[in-house]
């Protein structure tokens, strides 16, 4: 069996590069991310599973991070908003106004970018219920709506 | 973030997790089991709770299954929400997963978790109490299986250091059209404000509800009421605050006049739209 | 006129990439291995006596390094009030207010310290709500009232627990009501809530050897920090440096000051080390402000062709525990209190009210959404009882050139076409096709509509300034003291000197921080007046800019100044254009061939001031606070189920006079994000309490704002009066989007159910309740 105590070394592939470092078994994935390897696009927006700033994918599915114990991470694949690159959804935002301050917007390109490899043609009722784990407070998501429309002709 | 420390250990087998549950616990340290992680880390952030350490039940492989074997359907305690819905063998129990939480949140939230957890909506159990379901443990003490209905209670009354490693539908439950109905304080994402699950099965309706009182449950009483020959729907329903198993809850989402009048409304509706089914 | 290139375009936003990639770094993602972090332990009770505290075991603790309680402070912070330690001391005023703050080496080490720190309390009798706190017996929750420094414009009530009273006295509204052939009379009511930024407050302190204050914070308004912590803490303004990145949000919540004053202490209590406290969701939503309730009571009256003739208004703000900036929005609410109608006899009374509820400051709005509800309800009452349809009630008394407003201040020529504004709504909501439509399935189709006016609530010496310098390619720095809260404001100032100088907008460089050491004054990022006050120094700027580029160049060109024009990135002779350099050897400086160099480098110098300001009369109101008034009219259609009260928004429309759009897909963007604020304000945003004051829904689970999926179809048409004073005759337009929807909303709501419903939230129980209290 394996054991965590007080600082435990872990190694996760993140954005494809394979990482190794020291945690507590009580770091969450999001801290660890931020804290540990400056990689800050996931947010700190409510560290209670509400508004979705902090999504990252593990194993190429959409998690908050804030929810995620580090240790789960363990051997595992993590991809953040700073692992795409120059993807559709990007472009789409950029194009359609997808944000206003930007808090929300790595939680939310995330978690498009994950609905759209899972649905690249809109069906059913999947873009709400994928999309409605993120908050935004300034755009009404009407850009944040047709940016998802316009990565999927792009 | 969390401000104290625990360990975290990662059990290859339900009895090495229960077995070592024991050891933890006669040690002192305060063990938990660890499902999905949602609740645990937002209560540990909180400080409402303080385990000394936390057991991985999600690695364990008997917990991860959804399979059918024979005439049943086996649901590991691990399986994610997500997965729950997204699988078309049992569509009842995938319609009311959908609805709790958010779909990331349920990319992490589980089967087991959403039962054992110490939020009181436990939404999932709604569907698998008509289907009277089976569950299999696994405790310091060995290996069970009991009727979900013998067992739940409020709550899953297990042993202290059982697991809940899976549970077993019958074939013929999981075909069965079911009638939901969910409210909430404001849009789909958020805690019951009432959820009604109701299955015909043998020309009688059978029913279990989630939010109207502190815990969730079928009662026996209430469905001999609504399968009463002999009353109206109206009448049905009018008499059915008083055979409630609990007083209606009062809570910042809703007071108990408008819980129980959305009861009494739903309730009439889900008569009328499983007539003849 | 020349038409214009840049000046209503929709140019791409200057920030996206950084933000499309989680490359922008806002404040809590800065870290710096030597900051000490803290953490805040705040009251579990809404009024209480803090009768002892013991830190002794919280000192003992590993990694701390210091503890402060409100003993350790003296004296009070506030904007207009000094009313609020910045630790609570003798008693807690509200529920989640600070009354211990920890520094420690790791953000885990002063959270794990926050639960030795024991606090004894003895509670108090709590003040549920403003009527509750203007009662014959209420507990006074501010006995020192008589001793709090305020700025004079504020009358503080000792003895009360009124923090300030804005009287407006205009006409006889006695003549009024006599006049009236309708008049109703009616209260409405709301509690407080909360602006719900994505990104939580945030601020670093640290005090270097030669005293300088070093403060990094998530404020909008740096300036203001400044001056605040130099007041309250007895610091030279010259030896203050705040520093703002763009923030995840403000809506008003960060302007003033937040907790950039307990920074500062605890880092002086470490001996100046730096200092870092980030804000927990439940901390924004608690101990730092949300935004005001209302209690309000108005008669209003018309004549028989529906002409308003008097206004009796009593608007009482539930200002929470702290007076912070509600003060000065019970004060222009009640500059504005008739909303944009024009009413000859106004008599109001505008208190702002200490409860025991988590205090308010500014939000989005400012006193003129929450008048808004309360006037456009009294108007659609006042429509029902008259008869009259409650969209052409509105465009009659429109207020128009000539009008008055209740500061009896004249609208001059650039007031909004308030009337094309409804026609508007009406076309995009189709009002003439019918406004109420039972459907067969028992559910209500139903409209409502809504006028709303707001201009920026100032002090009457608000002022901002511009400072251009050059590049050596001939691009544009743009230096303003603007922080970029999400709204796009320096892609539009951009826009702006592009046109005037005639460049294209990726010539200009804008710059993503504000260090008040560096940047020119600027009163605050609030009240939506930058693009107008930054916009007219930006435009003096360049002439400035422009005209010594012109000297440069007449010199090298041997030509007069005059005969010069500036523009394509050139300066070139107005008739001989081929005649000309480019700005890249002019700007900074120019070097003949034989090594003389001229003039040096171009820096173009801008300020703006509000014009002809006053204060208003302390009795009657009288005067001219309003620097420009951005008026509109909004509406929405609905869906509603009278059994259960659900509903559904289908469509939010909104048409207002800006002026002019200087970048119409970002103006789109600020009014729809304006419209989904206001719906959850209107809907089901509310603090909950229990009956000791403390908040039950105290974190996004159960604060519910608005998700994808719930938002109507909306709808935007801007009208273009223009704002001759404005640059490029554009007015603020930031916050109006919110302004109408509570109105609009409860408008259709009540159309939808027959009954008319008078406080917010608007939940499904609430409207089931109205239902059944009319015996439905």
């Amino acid at each position: 069996m394996k054991s965590y105590s007080d600082v435990a070394k872990v190694t996760i592939d993140v954005n494809g590069e394979e990482r190794s470092l020291h945690v507590r078994p009580a770091d969450t994935l999001l801290r660890v991310l931020r804290e540990k390897m400056g990689l800050t696009g996931a947010k700190p927006g409510c560290e209670n599973g509400d508004c979705g700033a902090c999504t990252v994918l593990l194993e190429g599915v959409p998690v908050k991070s804030c929810l995620v114990l580090a240790v789960e991470a363990d051997g595992r694949a993590v991809t953040t908003v700073e692992g795409l690159k120059d993807t559709a959804i990007q472009q789409a935002f950029m194009e359609e106004g997808g944000f206003q301050c930007g808090y929300c917007t790595s939680g939310f390109l995330v978690n498009a970018y994950a609905l759209l490899e899972k649905h690249p043609a809109p069906e059913g009722d999947h873009d709400r219920e994928w999309l409605e784990s993120n908050l935004c407070r300034c755009t009404g998501y009407e850009g944040i709506s047709r940016s998802i429309a316009r990565a999927r002709e792009l | 973030m969390i401000p104290f420390n625990f360990d975290y250990y990662k059990p290859e087998s339900a009895e090495e997790a229960a077995d070592f549950y024991r050891q933890l616990a006669e040690a002192g340290k305060e063990p938990l089991y660890y499902g999905g992680g949602t609740e645990i880390v937002t209560f540990c952030r909180q400080q409402v709770i303080k385990p000394g350490a936390l057991i991985e039940l999600k690695e364990i492989p008997e917990t991860t299954i959804y399979e059918t074997d024979g005439d049943r359907l086996n649901l590991g305690s691990s399986v994610t929400l997500s997965a729950l819905s997204d699988r078309d063998e049992y569509p009842l129990l995938a319609r009311v997963a959908r609805r709790i939480a958010d779909r990331t949140v349920r990319n992490r939230l589980t089967l087991g978790g959403n039962i054992c957890g110490r939020l009181p909506y436990r939404e999932v159990i709604l569907p698998l109490l008509l289907a009277e379901a089976e569950v299999n443990l696994t405790g310091p003490d060995g290996s069970r299986s009991v009727s979900l209905a013998e067992l739940f209670d409020k709550r899953l009354r297990l042993k202290e250091g059982e697991i809940l490693v899976s549970l077993n539908v019958e074939q013929d439950a999981l075909k069965q059209e079911g009638w939901q109905k969910r409210r909430e304080y404001h849009g789909p994402v958020g805690y019951p404000l009432t959820h009604l699950v109701c299955v015909s099965k043998e020309e009688k309706l059978t029913l279990a509800v989630s939010g109207l009182c502190a815990f969730p449950f079928r009662s026996e009483k209430l469905e001999q009421l609504i399968n009463d020959k002999e009353l109206s729907p109206q009448e049905k329903v009018k008499q059915s605050p008083d055979i409630l198993p609990g007083p209606v809850r009062s809570d910042e989402m809703a007071s108990k006049e408008y819980r129980e009048a959305m009861w009494l409304k739903d309730l009439l509706q889900m008569l009328g739209e499983m007539e003849g089914r | 006129m020349a038409e214009l290139k840049h000046v209503g375009a929709s140019t791409p936003r200057k920030d996206g990439e950084d933000k499309v990639r989680g490359r922008l770094r806002y404040l809590a993602d800065k870290q710096s291995p030597d900051m000490l972090h803290a953490a805040l332990k705040t009251s579990p009770h809404a009024h209480a006596l803090i009768k002892s505290i013991n830190s002794d075991q919280a000192l003992q603790a590993p990694g701390v390094r210091a503890v402060l309680t409100g003993r350790d402070i003296p004296g009070n912070l506030g904007i207009y009030l000094g009313d609020k330690p910045p630790l609570a001391k003798k008693k807690v005023r509200h529920y989640g207010e600070p009354v211990a703050a920890v520094v420690a080496d790791t953000e885990a080490a002063a959270q794990a310290a926050l639960s030795l720190i024991e606090v004894d309390y003895e509670r108090l009798d709590v003040v549920h709500s403003p009527s509750e706190a203007l009662s014959k017996d209420a507990p006074i929750l501010h006995e020192d009232m008589a001793e709090y420094i305020h700025i004079p414009p504020i009358l503080p009530e000792p003895g009360s627990n009124i923090a300030n009273r804005t009287k407006i006295r205009k006409g006889s509204v006695e003549e009024g009501f006599k006049a009236s052939e309708t008049v109703i009379e009616e209260s409405f009511s709301f509690p407080p809530g909360d602006h719900v930024a994505m990104e939580p407050r945030a601020s670093t302190a640290e005090i270097l050897e030669d005293g300088q204050v070093v403060i990094h914070s998530t404020t909008q308004a740096p300036f203001v920090v400044r001056s605040l912590l130099s007041a309250s803490f007895n610091l030279p303004t010259g030896k203050i440096t705040v520093i703002t990145g763009p923030l995840g949000g403000g809506f008003g919540g960060k302007a003033g000051i937040q907790l950039e004053g307990l920074a500062y202490l605890l880092s002086k209590a470490v001996g100046g080390r730096p200092v870092k406290l980030v804000n927990s969701r439940e901390n924004d939503l608690v101990s730092s402000p949300g935004r005001t309730g209302l209690e309000a009571k108005i008669k209003l009256g018309c004549s028989g062709d529906g002409k308003l003739q008097a206004a009796e208004i009593l608007f009482c703000f539930d200002s929470g525990a702290y007076a912070d900036y509600a003060v000065n929005i019970s004060r222009a609410a009640a500059i504005a209190c008739t909303g944009p109608y024009a009413v000859p006899n106004v008599w109001c009374d505008s208190l702002c009210v200490y409860t025991n509820h988590p205090f308010a400051t500014a939000y989005r709005g400012f006193g003129h959404i929450e008048l808004a509800f309360a006037v456009e309800r009294a108007v659609d009452l006042l429509a029902e009882k008259g008869g009259f349809d409650p969209l052409e009630l509105r465009k009659i008394n429109a207020i128009q050139k000539g009008d008055t407003t209740p500061t009896q201040s004249p609208m001059d020529a650039n007031t909004g076409d308030l009337r094309q504004c409804l026609d508007n709504i009406a076309e995009m909501l189709d009002w003439n096709e019918g406004a109420r439509q039972e459907q067969s399935d028992g559910k209500v189709r139903t409209k409502g509509v809504s006028c709303f006016w707001k201009a920026p609530a100032m002090p009457t010496n608000a002022d901002g300034g511009a400072i251009l310098t050059f590049n050596e390619d001939g691009t544009v720095n743009l230096h303003c003291g603007v922080i970029e809260i999400g709204q796009g404001i320096k892609t539009a100032l951009a826009q702006v000197l592009a046109e005037k100088m005639g460049l294209e907008p990726d010539q200009v460089h804008i710059i993503n921080e504000v260090n008040t050491r560096a940047a020119p004054h600027d009163w605050a990022t609030a009240a939506s007046r930058s693009l107008f006050m930054i916009g007219r120094a930006l435009l003096e700027a360049a002439d400035d800019a422009m005209r010594q580029l012109k000297r440069t160049a007449s010199i090298v060109l041997r030509c007069p100044p005059e005969d010069l024009e500036v523009s394509g990135g050139r300066v070139f002779l107005a008739d001989e254009p081929e005649i000309g350099l480019p700005l890249a050897e002019v700007a900074l400086g120019y070097m003949f061939p034989d090594g003389n160099a001229v003039q040096g480098q171009v820096i173009g110098v801008g300020r703006y001031i509000s014009r002809r300001l006053t204060e208003i009369d302390p009795e009657s109101g009288k005067g001219r606070p309003a620097l420009e008034w951005t008026m509109g009219a909004q509406g929405v259609e609905v869906e509603l189920d009278p059994a259960d009260g659900t509903y559904q928004v289908l469509k939010a429309a909104c048409s207002m006079d800006v002026g002019k759009v200087i970048n119409p897909f970002l103006a789109r963007g600020q009014v729809v994000g304006g419209m989904s604020m206001g719906l959850g304000f209107a809907g089901w945003e509310a603090f909950t309490f229990n009956k000791q004051g403390k908040m039950v829904n105290d974190s996004l689970r159960n604060y519910k704002i608005m998700r994808y999926g719930e938002e109507p179809q909306y709808m935007v048409k801007f009208v273009e009066t223009p704002q001759r004073d404005g640059p490029y005759g554009a007015r603020g337009l930031g916050e109006q989007g919110v302004l109408g929807m509570p109105g609009a909303l409860a408008g259709a709501l009540s159309r939808g159910l027959g009954i008319q419903l008078t406080n917010l939230p608007l939940t499904p129980q609430k409207i089931w309740e109205a239902g059944k209290e009319a015996g439905q």
